[in-house]
């Protein structure tokens, strides 16, 4: 809207409220009901005005939660003792505290410092997780919200500080305070005020994100986003190109514009054009893709280990000629398995494993280990995904060829994949004998937290198999699983050559010839330091 | 079953339904006569026709439509006895702004849902004073009175503040309206 539109929707606003407080004269009134009669869209904003006072004086007049109504039941009372002699619309009002008891609860004390309120509709499913919060006030002895929180469609009011989120389609956004973001689903919202910063993900294509003033769709980028109710919406490529457009008042797109890298359009309130805008304004906002830091290893966590017996437990700290040592024993260290496979994708960091995305393939390979499918074997690990993807972490495969499309086993993180599951949920797949389809799967029954560790146990016996995540069983699968003397391999981060890369980190894996105890898991997983 | 005791469980009926409508009946009538006070009067003349005729009421049907039928004659009615003492709308201009409301429920509901989001970014003394004013009824000379405040001054303060939640609600309401 530019000035001269503000005006004279000012000065209209203005007619409209002395017209509600029985304000204007004989020739003003005339006037008015002239234009009422000839102007459909005037009468239909009059129309809104009107019903906007008389909501007004139901929400201010309305006593506020704290106070005691008349609790004698609407039943018990008569249409003679509503209209009696003298009865009021004071009466009716009191009744309808009876009747209406959705009065919004006003805090006397301070705001809390970010809330989210969920949309109240039936059958709407998780669209965002929270990843990381930062400089939000504690309440009650937490703060209002908190990493792993799953937020359905809904209000996100940021008050101060900053609340990041990973929508389950395919985007991280973050978002600093004073702001709100409305959550529509799992691939759109939009930001009503404040500012905001997305990076979609690769496979998040077409993620929107939408202001007053525009809606914007990503084509495989990061971009800030600033909205403000006067200067209207502002954004700002980082990366990538975004597709805007401007709305015109029925929500359809007036005109848009492809938006390239390091550039920037401003949309003010009411324009239907986009401005060029190549001096951000916008605030610098950090997507963090490493939000924990990095598990902290006890020395009484790796006796714990070590006493309970594994065949192979690597704890990930060093990976010198692309070898990494087996703490059991000389033999079974992980190895990458050709020189130069991507060397820069697996690093060591801060005493844990890093997978990065790579274009080709990136694994460390392990075995064969003999007799690992003879009874029983238990495959312990932590896992700190950096986004939610669908990606092998442990694959165990026949010896002799990595590359064969055939797995005993696979454990994984799960996210929009072809079956049935959470989003985000851990799964164990075992198959027997092993070959390329089939096989019995267990998935988590809610999905991991991007950037968090989280304790990963995977338990086959001859009766069944198991899934435990941090610390507890989760889910339990009972049948004959089949075991055999084959020799078998262990693959690690990746399913087949550069197919379902594991994007994150991963720490302390060991494997061990039998089945842990689940005392022994709870301990491993309680141990101080985690 | 006496005639008494249908008698007490229809008035219990018509009072519970009175009672989760009137906001919804005089919102609706003070969009045809927007001085509160002859409003409230109008509200008050449409309950009792309603009473008269709750018999005729079809109770598989909803109740506020139909109510607003008698509510609408009630202003016509009143607007007659009053035409002559104060400015009130034309029954052509009534008319017209009766077809208005109906085409724009959803704008309305939705526009009342933006209301209490916008009210609560107000700050705290805002709430307030607009609370003394709207719900206690408190004069502006006496709440400048209160705050030292010339009523001039206290006047302009309230309309800013009125403009503004009209201001927001407007957007929220394009907003909502943009999302659905």
């Amino acid at each position: 809207m530019n000035d001269r539109q503000g005006s004279e929707r000012g000065e209209e606003l203005a007619l409209f409220r002395r017209l509600a407080d029985d304000q204007l004269s004989a020739e003003e009134f005339a006037q008015l009901q002239q234009r009422l009669l000839a102007e459909a869209d005037f009468r239909e904003r009059c129309v809104r005005y009107l019903d906007l006072e008389a909501c007004l004086y139901d929400e201010l007049a309305m006593p506020p939660a704290a106070a005691e109504p008349d609790r004698r039941p609407a039943a018990a009372l008569s249409w003679q003792s509503l209209w009696a002699v003298g009865a009021s619309l004071v009466a009716v009002a009191a009744l309808a505290l009876l009747a209406v008891s959705n009065w919004p609860r006003r805090a006397g004390g301070p705001r809390p410092s970010a809330e989210y309120v969920e949309a109240q509709l039936r059958g709407l499913e998780v669209a965002a997780i929270v990843t990381h919060v930062e400089g939000l006030s504690v309440a009650g002895g937490q703060p209002p919200l908190s990493p792993g929180m799953r937020l359905k469609p809904g209000t996100l009011s940021v008050q101060h500080g900053q609340v990041q989120l990973e929508f389950l389609g395919g985007a991280k956004l973050v978002v600093a305070g004073p702001a709100e973001l409305h959550i529509l689903s799992p691939k759109s919202a939009t930001l009503v005020s404040g500012q905001a910063a997305t990076r979609v993900l690769e496979w998040g294509r077409g993620f929107v994100l939408k202001t007053p003033e525009a809606v914007m769709v990503d084509l495989g980028t990061e971009f800030a986003v600033g909205v403000d109710e006067r200067q209207g919406s502002e954004m700002h490529v980082v990366n990538g190109e975004v597709e805007v457009s401007v709305l015109g008042s029925d929500g359809s797109t007036l005109t848009s514009e492809l938006v390239e890298e390091k550039s920037g359009l401003r949309i003010r309130p009411g324009a239907q054009t986009l401005e060029q805008n190549s001096r951000s304004q916008l605030k610098t906002l950090k997507i963090l893709d490493d939000v924990s830091p990095p598990l902290a290893v006890t020395p009484e966590y790796v006796r714990a280990i070590r006493a309970a017996g594994p065949t192979v437990y690597w704890r990930c700290e060093s990976l010198a000629g692309g070898q990494m040592a087996n703490e059991m024993g000389p033999q079974f260290a992980a190895r990458l398995p050709a020189a130069g496979m991507a060397s820069g994708a697996i690093q060591v960091a801060e005493g844990h494993l890093k997978f990065s995305k790579a274009a080709g393939p990136r694994h460390l390979l392990c075995g064969p280990l003999p007799a690992l499918n003879a009874e029983s074997f238990t495959v312990e690990l932590w896992v700190n995904p950096e986004m939610l993807h669908w990606a092998t972490l442990v694959g165990i495969v026949p010896s002799g060829d990595a590359k064969a499309p055939v797995h005993l086993n696979v454990l994984e993180l799960a996210h929009q994949t072809t079956m049935v599951h959470q989003a985000g949920a851990f799964r164990f797949m075992h198959r027997h004998p092993p070959t390329g389809r089939g096989g019995m799967n267990l998935f988590t029954a809610q999905g991991c937290t991007p950037g968090q560790w989280h304790h990963l146990v995977a338990v086959k016996t001859p009766d069944d198999i198991r899934l435990y995540v941090n610390g507890k069983l989760d889910r339990r699968l009972e049948g004959k699983m089949g075991s055999d003397d084959v020799p078998y391999q262990l693959l690690i981060g990746e399913l087949r050559s550069g197919e379902r890369q594991f994007v994150g980190s991963l720490d302390e894996l060991a494997v061990y010839l039998r089945e842990l105890k689940p005392s022994e898991i709870e301990q491993h997983y309680k141990l101080p330091g985690k | 079953m006496t005639h008494e005791h249908e008698d007490a469980l229809a008035g219990s009926e018509f009072a519970r339904l009175l009672v989760r409508h009137d906001r919804a009946l005089l919102r609706y009538i003070l969009g045809l006569i927007p001085r509160r006070d002859d409003a409230e009067e109008v509200l008050q003349r449409t309950a009792t026709v309603l009473w008269e005729k709750f018999a005729e009421f079809d109770r598989q049907r909803e109740f506020l439509p139909w109510a607003i039928r008698f509510a609408y004659f009630e202003s016509l009615n009143f607007r007659k006895q009053i035409a002559r003492d104060r400015l009130v709308f034309s029954e052509e201009v009534m008319e017209a702004l009766a077809v208005a409301r109906e085409s724009q429920t959803t704008q309305l509901e939705a526009q009342r849902r933006a209301l209490r989001l916008c009210l609560n970014e107000l700050k705290a003394d805002d709430q307030a004073l607009l609370r003394r004013r709207y719900a206690d009824s408190e004069t502006i000379a006496e709440l400048a009175d209160q705050k030292g405040q010339t009523a001039k001054a206290l006047y302009r303060r309230l309309d800013r503040l009125r403009e503004a939640i009209a201001r927001c609600a407007e957007r929220r309401l394009q907003l909502s309206l943009g999302e659905a």
